[in-house]
């Protein structure tokens, strides 16, 4: 048990306490587990070094009022009258002083004890914490009373021989009050960092205990990262879960943590991400945050040291270039990656070119086996180009698998052939089917094709555009036969002649791609 | 679970470490039609966390025959009713209506969305024409003050190719083309999300609807890139002209978008669509930053290297870039805390 020599006897003496303490950097560095081997009376030593340091300006007004009262000069009448009132005055303010540091003290004992709190979680969950060896501070620091302060009138110091007499002893009283004021505010200190401790240590326990179950088989937490199910990433954007599921993140992740190095540094950095984001919410103590929040909070900080880390710039292929199977598996992705991609069907237009083009395409970097092109090409299968493997800093290739097809018609559109299908169905549905002449259909058609159209100008507007690159497309439709559908005749001319009379009718086409079918 | 506060903060204290410039190019983003709207939306509050510059350098602006996306959107946004008065309130055989319907009454008024007609919103959007300019060339004034030195912008317009809202694409595209012709210089991007069977609330009824007003809406487009196209009669030229209330010619002359991108969510749900289109336009509006950067790098290149119409290399979407990594490391660090507090586990 840590044992410190209390001057009892002997006089507490600021001033001798001075040149004993030093301020460190930082005064609560003795928390760090093995910080240099602090001793217990070291720790101490820091405390009552930041406290004494809180009273140093004090002591110094102090002087400054006793050097005013020398006895060998000449001292003004309004000194003497007012130098017990400055030593009072400054008495308080000593104690706002100190009273303001020891609080300062404790909030910052907490954060830190807060941020150790979390650090150890990580790093040591399974070990008695080492704050405990701090428990036990304040064993001898047993607070004393100030001692009494004589009060000095004008009478008492006017002649100089009277200061020489009483000066010393004045000095000497304020000495011992200023020293005694600081020892009882550090042993106040001392006592909350020992509640606070035990409050941690009360914690821990319940919360390790706690977390273990989770961590255990059966655990909340065992099941979450155990069940390949869990790793699909169900989401609201179903890319995610297309692109890598199960046990193959799994497979990935574990690998990732074989690699995966946390310094002290970064473990600090995390306890104190987690410790902020609470916003004031105690990790300790009894209104303390929840473990599944706290569990959210270190996963959520400790994934992006991962991310970090890991250095994954373009996904997950560097990872698993190095392991065995790497070619099968890297296939194997590529190919899902390719999957999830497509699945999204985006396309692009380019102006000019009337092209549509995918840009569902994978990309990686880093990856360092040579057969790289074949392994992407067994992967993806034949029939879709892609870019060669480029060189890439540090030895390491980059590819990017490309299934760009820019430059190919809008005929390429998925739903392509059902968007001709339907427009032009209109034409010969509704009551338009039931038309006994071509007149009457005509008459039909012509009434209601402005919903057809986002706009009908005949001189201005784009329908005649519009209906110039239907024309186009209808005519290819027409030469393969395969998307419009059977109509029933009616008896009416063919569906062919019907759109070229219309498109007549409306000045659009004289002689355009439907006679060019028809030849 | 962690708070969504907490998770905030953490993800904030995280990211203000590494805090980069994400917007490079100020842009405007534009939602139109109710689709469009919640696309834009979702991506309006997924800026919210970026950094003060970068939400200084963008503008959202809403455009819906709906009157109730104004309250699905937040207040602070700026909403443009494409709205009419009672036809009766109006001469029936303007230009600017029989451009789009021979008269007023044809139009149902009600009809709305995805079941709405191409010309309901045309006509609207020509009857507000003025005030969709007013609104797009403050909201340049402000992304990128002219006075600051900035001339160079980008206009995203959002759109959902099935509805009827799309019908005022054109005079969209007019207004932006006006704008366009001012001081400063823009690039329009298209985002144009495309119907999908399953997600239609009829498939039978209303989603061949949808394909042509898609069909109708891509031709128009083609027709205005300036290709000239099949016989080339009507083709060719990229400058069409329009009339808006009160008949007003505007002469919109192309081009008038640099790059069409088609969307197709992944999976037939509203939800997903929304995260998809809006994840993707978050990539390309942070064209300083992560994929975007990557992306917009990509397309400049493209476009100088591009020579033939098959010399095309394009996107890059890795695991990283589709969001799975965030997931993922959440996971495999909560393995890590697994195997800290079950030694036995490893």
């Amino acid at each position: 048990m840590a044992r410190f020599p209390w001057p009892s006897k002997k006089k507490l003496s600021y001033k001798e306490e001075s040149p004993k303490l030093r301020e460190t950097m930082d005064s609560l560095d003795f928390f760090a587990t093995g910080a240099n081997g602090l001793s217990t009376r070291d720790a101490f030593q820091q405390i009552h070094a930041v406290m004494h340091g809180a009273l140093q300006d004090v002591e110094k007004s102090m002087q400054m009022v006793f050097e005013q009262l020398r006895p060998d000069g000449a001292v003004a009448e309004r000194i003497i009258l007012e130098a017990s009132g400055e030593i009072n005055n400054e008495r308080v303010r000593a104690n706002v002083l100190a009273e303001e540091k020891k609080e300062q003290m404790g909030r910052d004992i907490r954060s830190r004890l807060e941020t150790i709190y979390i650090q150890e979680l990580i790093l040591s969950p399974h070990q008695d914490p080492a704050i405990r060896r701090w428990e036990n501070l304040s064993a001898r620091a047993i607070p004393k009373d100030l001692p009494n302060i004589s009060e000095y009138g004008h009478t008492d110091l006017s002649r100089p021989e009277d200061r020489r007499r009483r000066l010393p002893r004045w000095q000497q009283q304020i000495d011992e009050w200023l020293e005694t004021l600081c020892l009882n505010k550090v042993g106040e200190v001392i006592k909350y960092m020992e509640t606070e401790i035990r409050e941690f240590v009360t914690s821990w326990h319940e919360d390790t205990s706690g977390l273990r179950k989770r961590a255990s088989l059966g655990g909340a937490l065992f099941q979450q990262v155990v069940d390949p199910d869990l790793w699909s990433f169900e989401s609201e954007d179903p890319t995610v879960r297309n692109l890598l599921r199960g046990d193959q993140a799994q497979r990935i992740a574990a690998r990732i943590l074989e690699r995966f190095q946390i310094s002290t540094h970064e473990v600090s950095e995390v306890a104190e991400t987690v410790r902020g984001s609470l916003s004031g919410e105690a990790v300790y103590g009894i209104n303390r945050v929840g473990l599944q929040e706290m569990q959210d909070l270190l996963a959520l900080a400790l994934s992006e040291k991962i991310q970090d880390t890991v250095s994954l710039e373009a996904g997950f292929l560097p990872v698993i270039s190095s392991s065995v199977g790497f070619d099968d598996e890297l296939g194997e992705l590529l190919a899902e990656m390719h999957r999830g991609a497509a699945a999204m069907e985006q396309k692009i237009w380019r102006v000019g070119e009337m092209g549509v083009g995918h840009v569902d395409s994978a990309s990686g970097v880093g990856i360092t086996t040579s057969n790289i092109h074949d392994v992407v090409v067994r992967g993806l299968g034949g029939g879709r180009r892609f870019a060669a493997v480029e060189g890439f800093p540090g030895n390491n290739h980059r590819f990017d698998v490309q299934m760009s097809i820019v430059g190919a018609p809008a005929s390429d559109l998925t739903i392509f052939r059902e968007m001709v299908t339907a427009w032009y169905q209109w034409h010969f549905a509704e009551d338009r089917a039931s038309c006994k002449s071509e007149g009457e259909w005509l008459e039909q058609v012509k009434s209601e094709c402005w919903k057809l159209y986002p706009d009908i100008g005949t001189d201005s507007g784009v329908r005649n555009a519009i209906i110039e690159l239907i024309g186009g497309d209808l005519a290819e439709m027409w030469r393969s036969r395969e998307g419009t559908a059977p109509r029933i005749a009616n008896g009416l001319p063919s569906e062919e002649d019907l759109l070229h009379g219309l498109w007549r009718e409306l000045g659009i086409i004289a002689d355009g791609v439907i006679s060019e079918v028809k030849n | 679970m962690v708070s969504s506060a907490s998770r905030t903060n953490v993800l904030s204290r995280l990211g203000g470490a590494r805090a980069t410039q994400r917007v490079a190019s100020p842009a405007v983003i534009i939602g139109l039609g109710s689709t469009a709207c919640q696309i834009t939306q979702h991506l309006e509050s997924a800026t919210e966390t970026w950094s003060a510059n970068d939400k200084k350098s963008l503008g959202f602006l809403y455009l819906d025959t709906r009157e109730a996306t104004r309250d699905e959107i937040s207040r602070a946004s700026r909403f443009i009713p494409l709205t009419l008065p009672h036809f009766s309130n109006l001469r029936d055989l303007r230009p600017w209506i029989t451009e789009c319907v021979p008269e007023l009454k044809h139009l149902s008024l009600s009809r709305e969305g995805a079941l709405g007609m191409l010309a309901n919103a045309g006509v609207a959007a020509r009857y507000n024409y003025a005030s969709m300019r007013g609104r797009i060339d403050s909201l340049i004034n402000e992304v990128c003050p002219y006075y600051e030195g900035k001339t160079y912008l980008r206009a995203h317009v959002v759109a959902f190719l099935g509805g009827g809202t799309i019908g005022a694409l054109p005079v969209l595209l007019a207004a932006l083309a006006e704008a366009r012709g001012t001081a400063y210089n823009f690039s329009v991007v298209l985002h144009l999300v495309m119907p999908q069977r399953g997600m239609s609330r009829d498939p039978d009824n209303s989603y061949p609807l949808q394909l042509r007003n898609t069909y109708s809406s891509m031709q128009f487009l083609r027709g205005i890139t300036g290709v000239e196209a099949g016989e080339g009669k009507f083709t060719g030229s990229d400058t069409y002209t329009i009339t808006v209330y009160p008949d007003k010619i505007i002469e919109a002359k192309g081009p008038h978008f640099d790059i069409a991108l088609l969307h197709r969510a992944p999976k037939d749900s509203i939800p997903a669509q929304q995260a998809h289109v809006a994840r993707l336009l978050e990539n390309l509006v942070a064209d300083a930053w992560g994929c975007g950067s990557d992306w917009w790098a990509r397309y400049h290149e493209t476009m100088r290297e591009a020579n033939n119409q098959l010399d095309a290399r394009f996107g890059s979407i890795s695991s990283k870039e589709v969001g799975l990594l965030e997931g993922f490391f959440n996971l495999t660090a909560l393995q890590y805390l697994q195997t800290k507090w079950n030694p036995g586990a490893r």
